[in-house]
């Protein structure tokens, strides 16, 4: 196993300080060392649990509640349209 | 035992009101100023909405002058843990990527509670997005217990418990993803309710793992949890978890003896080994006792598999949890930074928002999901989890409920645990399989421990049979 906490990280976007690198990598290592017990189960024939429910393709209408208190809570909107940094650049195909 | 304070049960303010012995404005008053006085100690508060809660106290009593039915809860002096969302009130649920955020709708809890009519005093410190078992992981200040000020207060829902021990609220709402109702409740000695999966909306609660997490109430006596659940429980289309046609009883709160004699109680022996401390056991102990010596009949029984529930909660918790708050990217909440490149936002802004146990869980949860280890931990973690739920179905068809502690220690000093994650995470060993298995689960105070740390037993019961639980802690605390 090969746990790097810098490409984990890096991966769920946070950035972290030298200190908690090498403080989480260490924890987090124990604790991956823990959780190995798992394989000690045999779950051949066990079908996963995926969720807390059996319920199926609960739906509603969608129907948005917008109101002031929503907008004001929102850092940037103009025109009555919520405002975020541009995410797509043409000169990359995506965002790194 | 100064931080201590008996006060006035549910029953004991809607008789009042419905004499005119009482004002809600004067109980708002006295909790208010409870609250004043002690929580700068206590630290229980996030926000109090000290002016909002006394318009609504004078408005209810006008409204009670002119007519209005008294229900069960009218005029109960209530907060919310900060990851329920309560219009126009600050939700940071513990956290510093919130703290300017203010909700902008109520949860489906907080609308039944205003059709209720209780008073909301404000909201309560907790863990940063409920992850932890002391409180010391709120990024604002710490809980302390009020029973020793030198403990913690059990967490996530520390606040909540500390708030309802102190008497500065009538009950509060928490939730609970691994023991944070039951195990804060345990160490500051008032009861804890862990609803079952889908019994209660989690619409408007900020969502840490999804498939785990439950909201119910902590309050001084069973009966009044009892109250407070039959409001609170119920289906919404708000939540595409929430059962339909759910059943419960008008009378869950009323107590039939005839009938909770009836129940058969099983004692898991796994409950009682290695790690819970030999004062619970024999605390837990007489408890037992006094079901046995009032006829009730006790089985011992096992669940085999209660030691893979730490680890399999450690990998589908965190691997929900890091997929939940990737909504907290820093574009949306009150606040944003700079404007330059979005990524380099998201990295500043996570990075800065969460605190430490926050960034480790996700890091984590990051790792379990991530392609070459998704079935060896991840698909894993939820066959064991199978496992451990099968298990739990399989003893219900020979008992009806299980006794067993609700932690393994009394409350512990702040700062004993804090450096070492692994040891904290073990404060909820006997909690979590309920949050695996998503039965319903409820702490309760062991009686007669007036000058000690308080310990609570925990009785699970069946899917949706709230109703077994609470009359057999009714039937102890009568």
């Amino acid at each position: 196993m090969e746990f790097d906490i810098k490409k984990y990280a890096n991966l769920a976007r946070i950035n972290l300080t030298k200190e908690e690198e090498e403080r989480f990598q260490q924890d987090l290592e124990e604790l991956l060392g823990h959780v190995d017990e798992l394989k000690k189960v045999n779950v051949s024939s066990v079908e996963p649990m995926t969720g807390g429910t059996n319920l199926k393709n609960a739906l509603k209408d969608d129907s948005p509640e917008r109101d002031e208190l929503f907008n004001t809570q929102f850092p940037s909107v103009q025109n009555g349209y919520l405002k975020v940094p541009k995410i797509l650049d043409k000169d990359k195909d995506e965002i790194s | 035992m100064k931080y201590l304070k008996k006060q006035k049960s549910l029953s004991e303010i809607s008789d009042s009101l419905k004499r005119g012995t009482l004002k809600v404005s004067e109980l708002t008053k006295e909790h208010l100023n409870r609250i004043e006085e002690i929580d700068e100690q206590i630290g229980a508060f996030l926000n109090v909405d000290k002016n909002g809660a006394l318009a609504y106290a004078d408005q209810l009593d006008k409204e009670i002058e002119s007519g209005l039915e008294v229900g069960p809860l009218t005029g109960a002096q209530v907060s919310l843990k900060d990851a329920i969302l309560l219009r126009g009130l600050p939700s940071t649920a513990g956290s510093k990527i919130l703290r300017d955020y203010v909700a902008s709708y109520d949860a489906t809890v907080s609308e039944r509670l205003k059709e209720q009519k209780v008073v909301f005093l404000g909201k309560n410190n907790m863990d940063e997005f409920a992850m932890g078992s002391s409180n010391e992981n709120s990024a604002y200040k710490l809980v302390k217990n009020p029973h020793d000020i030198e403990r913690i207060p059990g967490g996530s829902s520390g606040g909540s418990a500390a708030a309802v021990a102190s008497g500065m609220v009538t009950f509060a709402l928490g939730s609970d993803t691994g023991g944070s109702i039951r195990q804060p409740a345990a160490m500051c000695g008032v009861v804890g309710l862990k609803t079952t999966y889908g019994s209660v909306p989690r619409y408007g609660l900020m969502a840490m793992a999804s498939s785990l997490d439950q909201i119910g109430p902590i309050t001084t006596s069973v009966k009044d949890a009892a109250l407070v659940f039959r409001a609170i429980a119920g289906h919404t289309d708000k939540d595409g978890t929430s059962y339909p046609n759910l059943g419960y009883s008008e009378d869950i709160s009323i107590l039939n003896e005839e009938k909770t004699k009836k129940l058969k109680i099983g004692v898991p022996k796994e409950y009682f080994g290695e790690g819970i401390s030999d004062e619970i056991k024999e605390s837990v102990n007489t408890v037992i006792d006094f079901y046995r010596k009032e006829g009730f009949e006790i089985k011992e029984v096992s669940l085999p598999s209660t030691k893979y529930a730490l680890p399999v909660y450690y990998i589908v918790m965190p691997a929900e949890a890091s997929t939940n708050l990737a909504r907290y990217d820093g574009l949306r909440y009150g606040t944003r930074g700079g404007e330059e490149d979005v990524l380099v936002t998201y990295m500043r802004n996570r990075g800065e928002g969460f605190g430490p146990e926050v960034k480790r869980r996700i890091a984590l949860g990051t790792f379990v999901l991530s392609a070459g280890y998704y079935d060896a931990y991840y698909l894993r973690a939820q066959k064991v989890r199978a496992v451990i739920s099968q298990e739990f179905e399989k003893v219900f068809e020979d008992v009806d409920v299980l006794i067993t502690p609700t932690t393994p220690t009394t409350a512990f000093k702040i700062g004993e645990k804090s450096g070492n994650p692994l040891e904290m995470y073990m404060s909820d060993i006997l909690t979590i399989p309920a949050n695996l298995a998503g039965i319903p689960a409820i702490s309760i105070p062991v009686k007669g421990r007036e000058d000690k740390l308080p310990i609570g037993f925990q009785i699970m019961g069946k899917h949706f049979r709230e109703e077994d639980i609470l009359s057999l802690g009714m039937y102890y605390e009568r």
